[in-house]
């Protein structure tokens, strides 16, 4: 096949599990970036293209030495060109890069690639291989399907946020964490995984969506099971939960919360002796986990009572010594400026920031016992164009023979 | 043309309990894959917790294990050496530090016994030996600085957001193994946990407060921000975005809201003024919609070129022709369904081939095994 435009090799970071796999990243904003990321930490090569605009994504603060944060987590470990989609010249290139991705993330609105002829059937005739991984808002049909959405209308309608909050209270929204998003991006990812080994046992390419609405209500599956399975409903409960009691924070004589949760009756048992209430083992009302579950608040009564009584060092002993399931609270902020030390650092890694030094994030997800995962730069927009340069060529101007 | 599920032939074999471990496998079970979970004679412990569903297993246990067979083994030889058959024929073996897995008698015994080709995945809360659950991971991870208020007792979010995502990345892990093993012929292991899993999808929150240049935008601001029940409505909260894309419709928007002086104000005529001051807008704008339907509200945004969706709860969730468009639920029986796994692959949503299973159902089947035979599909 001499003579054939190719996708150029890339120098550095290639032995990954995924190393070989190579990936166009159309996609813009969190929840596609993100995803494409974990790939490229994975070891695929994702190239990323932008519009000569920039990705939007850039203009959402904070900034470190001048470069947006939220842009660079999200694009690690990439290579990035700079094509405009809505120009013949870009779509071409596009559509010559899609012939030798084995993998395409997007996440425009539904119908915006097929407007662009960039959409899977048109892929698919130049590249049936192809696995083209799409994340939309509320999925691609649908009387939902041409509703945008960010990470607070995700949350707000896919249950989400209808269990979070005070007991008794409204539900609340996760504030500006992007926490759905990347929870979404992490449902993309897994698309794109599913789509890999589909193919090897298909021969072909094919086409998987996700959207937000999804994603978000993929971390319910187990609350969610309440309603769905239970016909129970679900609803706001502080920090308890509603599968087994008591699991709650408890507020210590100076004033500093602890978390304590006993999940089964060795732990009950346990959590009696740590505080010296053996007493409450007899009690019918707390007898076994269905009674507890029944009767939360009078339990977290009995126990509040208690856990105020001492400070939080004493009760950190204390459970421990019990082997009863605890914890502080970690204020991320103090974790990551290195002011506190906590379980939390461990997953907190440094990156190489672009314009220099280094940016903290979380680590990549998984540890593989044999192949690497890693994290590297991100790119900036359009850094890795001239290494395209044959791919990008007008169709008149391409070498001679290598098309 | 006829299509091979995405894990056809497959085999999973299951020594996990609660949430992360089983929802990896539940997934490969949707794929295809042939998952046997390993069980004790008192079950998962997932079983016994509340609220209990028609089987009389804990809903949670339902929606994480339809689709798998189940198998005790007998004390004795006979078990034994049926448990060493099935994890050394196993592709895949998913372990957590469960009581389940301790029935394989300590951690070395897994890896002993798999075989050279296998994929072993170990998922923990928050590391090895370390006891927490849901909770503590969710207090340990910083995550509330997103929720409740300074000065009031803490909130957690209530999904089980570092569980599932300690088994989202699994799941992840698992396949990335298994496609390197494509290649290379050889198996290793993945590991993940909640509490990794929770630092991962905080890395917008913990870049944004990396010392930023200045300490501005949301991402670095949320923690001080009161809580957030979206903008009111007479019926329930709303998330809502005015248009984007035309300042003329956000001057529509506000007239038909009433909210006259906020779309008179020069300081917000244009996108770029006001993209930054969501949180002022929405504030604002809750003075006029508080005392509309959740229906009108959302609807005016949606007509002047926005978006806005309600504050649903799961009974709405699973009403609203959206969640049908997209087959998003598994019905088990009239009235009671599980969630399906969050892709469709060619616009197909995979579902789990069976329910959940009763404890032990397939244990007859799977000891019939001769020696070294790979074990048939269900």
């Amino acid at each position: 096949m001499s003579g054939m435009v190719r996708w150029p090799a890339r120098a550095g970071f290639d032995d990954g599990p995924l190393a070989g796999v190579k990936v166009l990243d159309l996609s813009a904003l969190a929840t596609g970036p993100w995803g494409a990321m974990l790939l490229a930490s994975l070891g695929a090569d994702v190239v990323k293209v932008d519009p000569p605009d920039g990705d939007h994504i850039r203009l959402i603060l904070p900034k470190k030495k001048g470069d947006p944060t939220t842009y660079t987590i999200c694009n690690l470990g990439k290579r990035n060109i700079v094509l405009d989609l809505k120009s013949a010249e870009g779509k071409a290139a596009c559509l010559r890069l899609a012939e030798l991705a084995d993998i395409i993330v997007e996440n425009h609105r539904p119908g915006a690639m097929t407007r662009l002829n960039l959409d899977f059937e048109s892929v698919s005739q130049v590249n049936p291989g192809i696995i083209y991984c799409s994340s939309s808002s509320f999925g691609n049909e649908g009387p939902m399907a041409q509703v945008g959405s960010t990470d607070p209308h995700g949350q707000a309608f896919s249950g989400f946020v209808s269990m979070n909050g005070a007991y008794g209270a409204g539900p609340e929204f996760l504030r500006y964490g992007g926490v759905v998003d990347l929870t979404t991006a992490a449902c993309l990812t897994q698309a794109c995984l599913v789509g890999l080994h589909w193919r090897a046992r298909n021969g072909r390419g094919c086409q998987i969506t996700t959207s937000q609405f999804e994603g978000a209500m993929s971390a319910q599956i187990s609350r969610s099971s309440n309603y769905l399975v239970a016909g129970q409903d679900v609803v706001p409960l502080g920090t308890a939960t509603s599968t087994y009691a008591p699991s709650e924070a408890f507020e210590c004589r100076d004033h500093r919360y602890i978390n304590v949760s006993a999940p089964n009756q060795q732990t009950w048992e346990a959590l009696c002796g740590a505080i010296e209430r053996p007493d409450l083992l007899e009690m019918p009302a707390f007898r076994t986990n269905r009674d507890r579950v029944a009767n939360r608040s009078k339990l977290s009564a009995v126990l509040a009572e208690e856990f105020a009584a001492y400070d939080l060092t004493r009760w950190r002993y204390r459970l421990s010594r019990y082997q009863v399931p605890h914890g502080e609270y970690t204020v991320l902020d103090d974790a990551v400026a290195g002011v506190s030390r906590t379980e939390l650092n461990r997953y907190i890694t440094s990156v190489p920031h672009l314009p220099g030094g280094e940016l903290k994030v979380g680590a990549p997800p998984w540890k593989f016992s044999r192949s690497k995962a890693a994290l590297t730069v991100s790119a900036r927009p359009g850094q890795h164009q001239g290494q395209f340069t044959d791919l990008l060529l007008p169709d008149d101007q391409m070498p001679e023979g290598s098309r | 043309m006829t299509e091979v599920a995405a894990l056809d032939g497959l085999t999973v074999v299951e020594f996990a309990s609660g949430i992360a471990g089983p929802y990896c496998g539940w997934l490969m079970a949707c794929l295809g894959a042939d998952v046997i979970k390993i069980e004790d004679a008192r079950g998962d412990p997932q079983r016994h917790l509340e609220p209990p569903g028609p089987s009389g297993d804990g809903a949670a246990f339902t929606a994480l294990n339809s689709g798998k067979r189940s198998f005790v083994p007998p004390y004795g030889p006979v078990g034994e050496s049926a448990l060493r058959h099935l994890v050394a024929a196993a592709d895949l073996v998913i372990a957590d530090e469960g009581p389940l897995a301790e029935m394989a008698r300590d951690v070395t015994w897994i890896t002993s016994n798999v075989g050279p080709q296998t994929v072993v995945c170990w998922t923990s809360p928050a590391g090895p030996s370390l006891p927490a659950t849901e909770l503590e991971v969710q207090g340990m991870s910083g995550i509330q600085r997103a929720l409740g208020q300074f000065g009031e007792a803490p909130v957690r979010v209530g999904a089980d957001v570092s569980q599932v995502l300690a088994g989202n990345f699994l799941f992840q892990g698992a396949l990335a193994a298994l496609f390197e093993r494509d290649h290379s012929h050889l198996g290793q292991s993945v590991t993940t946990s909640g509490i990794g899993a929770l630092a991962a999808v905080s890395s917008i929150m913990i870049a944004a407060v990396d010392d930023p240049d200045e300490w501005n935008g949301p991402h670095c601001l949320a923690a001080a921000y009161p809580k957030d029940h979206g903008v009111p409505t007479e019926d329930g909260g709303v998330s809502l975005t005015p248009s984007r894309r035309s300042d003329e419709a956000w001057v529509a928007m506000c007239e038909e809201l009433g909210a006259h002086e906020l779309g008179a104000d020069p300081s917000l005529a244009h996108e770029y003024q006001r993209a930054p001051r969501t949180r002022q807008i929405n504030r604002r704008l809750a003075e006029f919609t508080y005392q509309r339907s959740r229906a009108a509200v959302i609807d005016c945004v949606i007509r002047h070129g926005g978006f806005a969706v309600p504050v649903q709860t799961w009974d709405e969730v699973v009403a609203h022709p959206q969640a049908g468009a997209i087959d998003a639920f598994t019905e088990l029986e009239p009235g009671r369904r599980t969630l399906a796994p969050p892709w469709r692959i060619n616009n197909l949503r995979p579902h789990p081939s069976r329910g959940a299973p009763s404890l032990g159902a397939d244990t007859e089947d799977l000891l019939g095994l001769a020696d070294g035979e790979r074990p048939g599909p269900a």
